[in-house]
């Protein structure tokens, strides 16, 4: 019993942080949702039901958010796996220098994702470093007038700058992943590869028969942790492109709640957005692990 | 049992460390560098009163005073942006101290944004405007005069076309885009000047769909020819790169291209008007001082701001960072501006310029009016914008009456 106690209480610090920091505020912000919540006069709020989250659904500027999410997290997620695969693949074998290119690669899981952002940021500008580049090779006028920018800025283009957002973040995003596969490349039994060339397996054969299916629990894991982080996107969106872009082009879910809590003092429909995200990641993570899992049996 | 015991006494003392009731908690946004000096000076003449001063940040000071008011735990003293004050005095959470500036009022301006429906309910303290920076070396490569900047739209238009024919990476006229929060700033001058605005005076309609508006619309989509369209960050940048001719900003960079490009020779003028003789308008920002109704502390408080906004005490931020002036009546005449030409551009700008109305909806009416630039810009029919962002506003102004 005595025990028991004890390791309460040197447990309690973390519980004590996880349950002010965590529980009561996930608790708080559900029974917030069903308010109408004025930050500035919390003693004035009612109980509203339903409201908030039907409000919602016939909000034209969430639809686009939400759409703009989707594309978000569909159009990295792809990529991000697939080049990170590719990269710890190519890093898995003898070449020199791996530990300098794995520490290169992995440089941006370090910095702070607003100091990639300010980077980009002034990357995209008219007078930034990819004009300069298309300039010199002489192809800005042509690359301008595809992309329909006038002047170059990429940012404040409704049809490209969420694309232009996600390719930073895809940057951002491979060395993390990368390492991770390197590990579980590191887990294959080097037996396995020794057998197979023995038994006259080529490179595909002992790619797609070996490492593929033994990689599969990894990708299942990336696919899905990437998915649910990825859906949250809103420190690129709040540094690079305030206020959602022009004509809302890179307005993400959690940007509007964002907004709604903080600008226009709506927080109860701010929480019922955020239950909504939830709902939406929770679903697509279990469809994930389900599709993904019957592959592996 | 005794380990229990000792641990629950740590906790309790760690509890009892808070009380801060004799200093007066102030909120602002100037660097703790910049404000410190004058804070101490008051504490010199005002034994009995101790100041603990917070530096909040413009990219989340408001959501730290939202966090602030929904958690109880106001500070006795804020400084709120002057279009903020209309929705947190609406809101019942500020001290309406109508009283107690009687015997002031008169040696201050900028009383207004601090009015909510004819009560007062903050100090004016320091004040900014918005006027029209010139490159001057642009302008002689253009074949202008670099000591007659434009006074009219023509001539505006003119300089502009000229600057930007001088080449593919020089621009003429920096125009506003894609911050939704801040693109009233560049483009309702020109609408106040021409006669227009966006509500009427006592703020019961919207007046934005006009003929007058209609006007400045179009010359604002005239002169964007020969124009950059960007962020206010990106315009200053290339504004200091000696790439953009003319933009209309703010006196921050008073302070900043002496230290970030010495080189660069510009001056400041008045935002040009349709035609000679009309007034300029620009728009009048600034700091206000309030005090949350839910603090305990008011008298000391307000002795605090009532020494903070005296001439003598601003004057020490204006020297300091140029960005603001006082906003004291007729602080022109102190012999501070005498050498200080281009802060004195500012001020006299500021005398003809109006504040956005003080309406507790601003917020919501400045996308409206920031959605009607981005329709116009992409090529939308003028009229039908318009009378979409009229019907937008009315809806906004009929639901807060």
């Amino acid at each position: 019993m005595k025990n028991r106690i004890n390791v309460f209480l040197f447990l309690s610090p973390w519980l004590a942080t996880l349950a002010v920091f965590w529980i009561y505020p996930l608790l708080f912000s559900f029974y917030l949702s069903f308010q109408d919540y004025n930050p500035l006069r919390p003693d004035k709020s009612e109980f509203i039901w339903l409201e908030n989250y039907l409000k919602l659904f016939s909000d034209p500027l969430f639809l686009k958010a939400l759409k703009n999410t989707v594309v978000f997290v569909v159009g990295t997620i792809p990529f991000t796996t697939i080049i990170a695969l590719l990269l710890a693949l190519m890093l898995n074998q003898k070449i020199p220098c791996k530990g300098f290119f794995k520490a290169g690669f992995f440089l941006p899981t370090i910095i702070s994702l607003v100091v990639i952002s300010l980077v980009f940021k002034s990357l995209y500008a008219p007078q930034g470093y990819l004009n300069f580049i298309l300039d010199s090779i002489g192809i800005k006028e042509k690359i301008w007038q595809f992309f329909d920018l006038p002047q170059g800025s990429w940012l404040l283009s409704p049809k490209w700058s969420l694309l232009f957002i996600m390719i930073m973040d895809i940057w951002a995003a491979l060395g993390f992943y990368m390492v991770l596969f390197l590990a579980a490349l590191a887990n294959i039994p080097k037996e396995l590869y020794d057998a197979a060339r023995v038994d006259g397996a080529g490179h595909f054969q002992r790619f797609f028969r070996i490492t593929m299916p033994l990689l599969k629990p990894m990708i299942l894991f990336v696919v899905v942790v990437n998915t649910i982080f990825t859906f949250q996107v809103f420190t690129e969106i709040y540094t690079m492109t305030p206020g959602g872009g022009v004509f809302q082009s890179t307005l993400t879910v959690v940007y509007y709640l964002y907004e709604k809590a903080f600008r226009y003092f709506d927080m109860g429909y701010a929480s019922a957005m955020a239950y909504i995200l939830f709902v939406v990641i929770f679903t697509v993570s279990f469809i994930q692990m389900r599709l993904l899992k019957s592959e592996m049996q | 049992m005794k380990k229990l015991t000792l641990i629950l006494l740590i906790f309790f003392l760690f509890g009892c460390f808070n009380k801060n009731n004799n200093k007066i908690q102030f909120w602002q946004f100037f660097k703790l560098n910049d404000i410190d000096p004058i804070v101490a000076k008051f504490e010199e003449n005002n034994e009995d009163i101790k100041i603990k001063v917070d530096q909040l940040t413009w990219e989340n000071g408001l959501e730290k005073i939202t966090l602030a008011f929904a958690s109880k735990k106001v500070p006795d003293l804020l400084e709120l942006g002057s279009t903020w004050v209309a929705k947190f005095a609406s809101e019942g959470i500020l001290r309406d101290i109508t009283k107690e500036v009687g015997p002031i009022k008169n040696d201050y301006i900028f009383w207004e944004p601090a009015t909510y429906k004819g009560r007062i309910y903050g100090l004016p303290w320091v004040l900014g405007s918005r006027a029209l920076f010139y490159n001057k070396d642009l302008f002689v490569k253009a074949g202008l005069d670099p000591d007659k900047p434009p006074r009219t739209w023509d001539e505006l238009l003119f300089a502009a076309k000229k600057i930007d024919e001088l080449g593919p990476d020089i621009y003429g006229f920096g125009i506003g885009a894609g911050e939704k929060h801040i693109l009233y700033k560049k483009f309702l001058p020109f609408v106040w000047s021409n006669g227009g605005n966006v509500l009427n005076e006592d703020m019961t309609k919207c007046i934005l769909n006009s003929k007058k508006t209609k006007e400045a619309l179009e010359f604002y989509l005239k002169i964007a020819k020969y124009g950059l369209k960007e962020k206010q960050d990106i315009l200053d940048k290339t504004f200091k790169m000696g790439r953009l001719g003319m933009e209309i900003s703010g006196a921050w960079n008073l302070e900043r291209i002496p230290k970030e490009v010495p080189s660069l020779n510009f001056s400041v003028a008045l935002i040009p008007v349709p035609r000679l003789g009309m007034k300029s308008i620009s728009f009048s920002g600034g700091e206000i001082l309030v005090f949350p109704k839910q603090s305990g502390n008011f008298e000391k408080s307000f002795k605090v701001a009532e020494y903070l906004i005296r001439e003598k005490q601003a004057l020490v931020l204006t020297e300091k960072l140029k960005s603001v002036f006082p906003a004291a009546k007729e602080t022109e005449k102190d012999i501070y501006f005498k050498d200080q030409p281009l802060q004195m551009v500012f001020i006299k700008q500021n005398k003809t310029s109006y504040h956005p109305p003080s309406h507790p909806k601003w917020t919501e009416i400045q996308d409206v009016i920031s959605e009607l630039l981005e329709r116009c810009f992409a090529g939308e029919n003028i009229d039908k914008s318009l009378s979409k962002a009229q019907n937008s506003i009315e809806k906004i102004i009929s639901q807060h009456k």
